[in-house]
């Protein structure tokens, strides 16, 4: 276990469990913004920190029974903390949010189906690869169809080669996306990623973006933040 | 009237550290893998804290205090009973598997505590201190007595080896269900 482990592996870590500045913490999502392993490796430890956090939520403390005699101490006392720690014991709650960025793997499919809001769900992509652009409208549509009664929300969030489903000038589903969103209403929000847009801009790229599509400062910030909120992430 | 003031801060802490007992009954499970113990575990740092408040300087390092608490109970459970091991570089992973349960929570439960039972205590203790208890860095570096950089490396490593091990009990559980459907 000697070998080095990656300042960048630690950075994502400490970023995760929320030990960075501002300044490092801005500097480390603009370069995960950036690239695509360094997505999926944050993905991967949201995802397991959640894992880690709701594995022991459904434990609801220790048990009435006497205790053993290896610690030697136990009797009245024990029993009587015992009771006073009834009285005190306070309920826990599992953080909320589970899945992030990236594509997902089956594993973290897997915790985050058990622990997030099945009613907001967060659908990102990435590229066009494969029809995901349209695959990515009628997921979203289907959600909103089959639960609107139910209240469901939808957030389409686009980052990297996937800016190009809300950019007018390249985009075949303006029309669509403006009418699921007359259509729908709050129900359904569109987010673009500004340091894509930044950067198509810096490219000459014509950036424009259908009329429905709102714009956050960073994908990654975003995708983040909802997780944290319980939102239920699908990776396109 | 300085005797009560002492009195009304013990017995604000005294709850405060009644409260933290569901808490920390996770994280010792998490480490021993055996809830008779844990439950031990907690009776015995609950009495120690309980017992010691007067040697807390600082309230609001109460967490720290405690679980530093929890770790040296848990050390010196250790050093009773597996008094050979290299704490640090331990895997306790009993083989026991909980009760399967239909519901897909408890499955994927079951599998994380597998998988962290499997980690090296040392990387077992930062990782459920950060993770089920929230504490800081720099608390767990108090808690467990280590520098801040070998919290940092050993949540790493512990999260790189819990990955390891979930990606591929979920690969074994594949070629399981394949094998089933080839036998049917």
């Amino acid at each position: 276990m000697n070998d080095q482990i990656k300042k960048e592996t630690l950075d994502l870590n400490a970023l995760v469990d929320r030990e960075l500045g501002t300044e490092e913490r801005e500097r480390i999502l603009s370069d995960v913004d950036k690239d695509a392993m360094l997505r999926q490796n944050l993905s991967d430890l949201y995802h397991l920190k959640e894992m880690v956090r709701s594995a022991y939520s459904e434990e609801k403390g220790y048990t009435t029974r006497n205790p053993s005699n290896w610690l030697g101490r136990g009797g009245a006392i024990a029993a009587s903390v015992m009771l006073l720690a009834a009285v005190f014991a306070g309920g826990y709650q599992a953080g909320s949010g589970a899945g992030i960025y990236g594509p997902a793997t089956d594993v973290f499919h897997l915790a985050q189906a058990s622990t997030a809001d099945p009613g907001r769900v967060m659908l990102y992509v990435s590229s066009d690869e494969g029809g995901k652009f349209k695959q990515t409208l009628d997921q979203a549509q289907t959600y909103l169809d089959r639960f609107r009664n139910k209240g469901i929300s939808v957030i389409v969030v686009a980052s990297a080669d996937g800016t190009d489903l809300f950019r007018k000038s390249v985009t075949p589903f303006e029309e669509r996306i403006n009418n699921l969103k007359v259509r729908y209403g709050e129900s359904v929000d569109f987010i673009a990623c500004n340091n894509a847009i930044t950067r198509l801009r810096n490219q000459g790229a014509d950036a424009d973006l259908v009329k429905a599509v709102e714009v956050a400062p960073s994908a990654v910030q975003y995708v983040v933040d909802r997780l944290r909120e319980g939102w239920t992430y699908v990776a396109i | 009237m300085k005797k009560l003031f002492i009195s009304s801060k013990h017995k604000q802490l005294r709850k405060r550290i009644c409260e933290q007992r569901t808490p920390m009954y996770r994280v010792a499970l998490s480490w021993c893998n055996e809830p008779a113990l844990a439950d031990d575990l907690v009776q015995e740092t609950t009495l120690t804290a309980l017992d010691k408040l007067d040697q807390l300087k600082d309230d609001t390092r109460l967490e720290a205090w405690l679980y530093r608490i929890l770790n040296n109970c848990w050390l010196g459970y250790l050093r009773k009973n597996r008094p050979t091991v290299d704490i640090d570089n331990m895997i306790l992973d009993n083989g026991e598997q909980l009760p399967e349960q239909s519901l897909q929570q408890h499955q994927v439960s079951v599998r994380v505590r597998n998988a962290i039972s499997r980690l090296p205590m040392g990387q077992r203790q930062v990782l459920t201190l950060v993770d089920l208890q929230e504490l800081s860095y720099k608390e767990v570096s108090e808690a467990l007595d280590i520098p801040i950089g070998t919290v940092m490396s050993r949540i790493s490593r512990a999260r790189q080896g819990l990955k390891e091990v979930l990606m591929s009990s979920k690969e074994e559980m594949r070629i399981q269900k394949q094998h089933l459907k080839r036998v049917k």
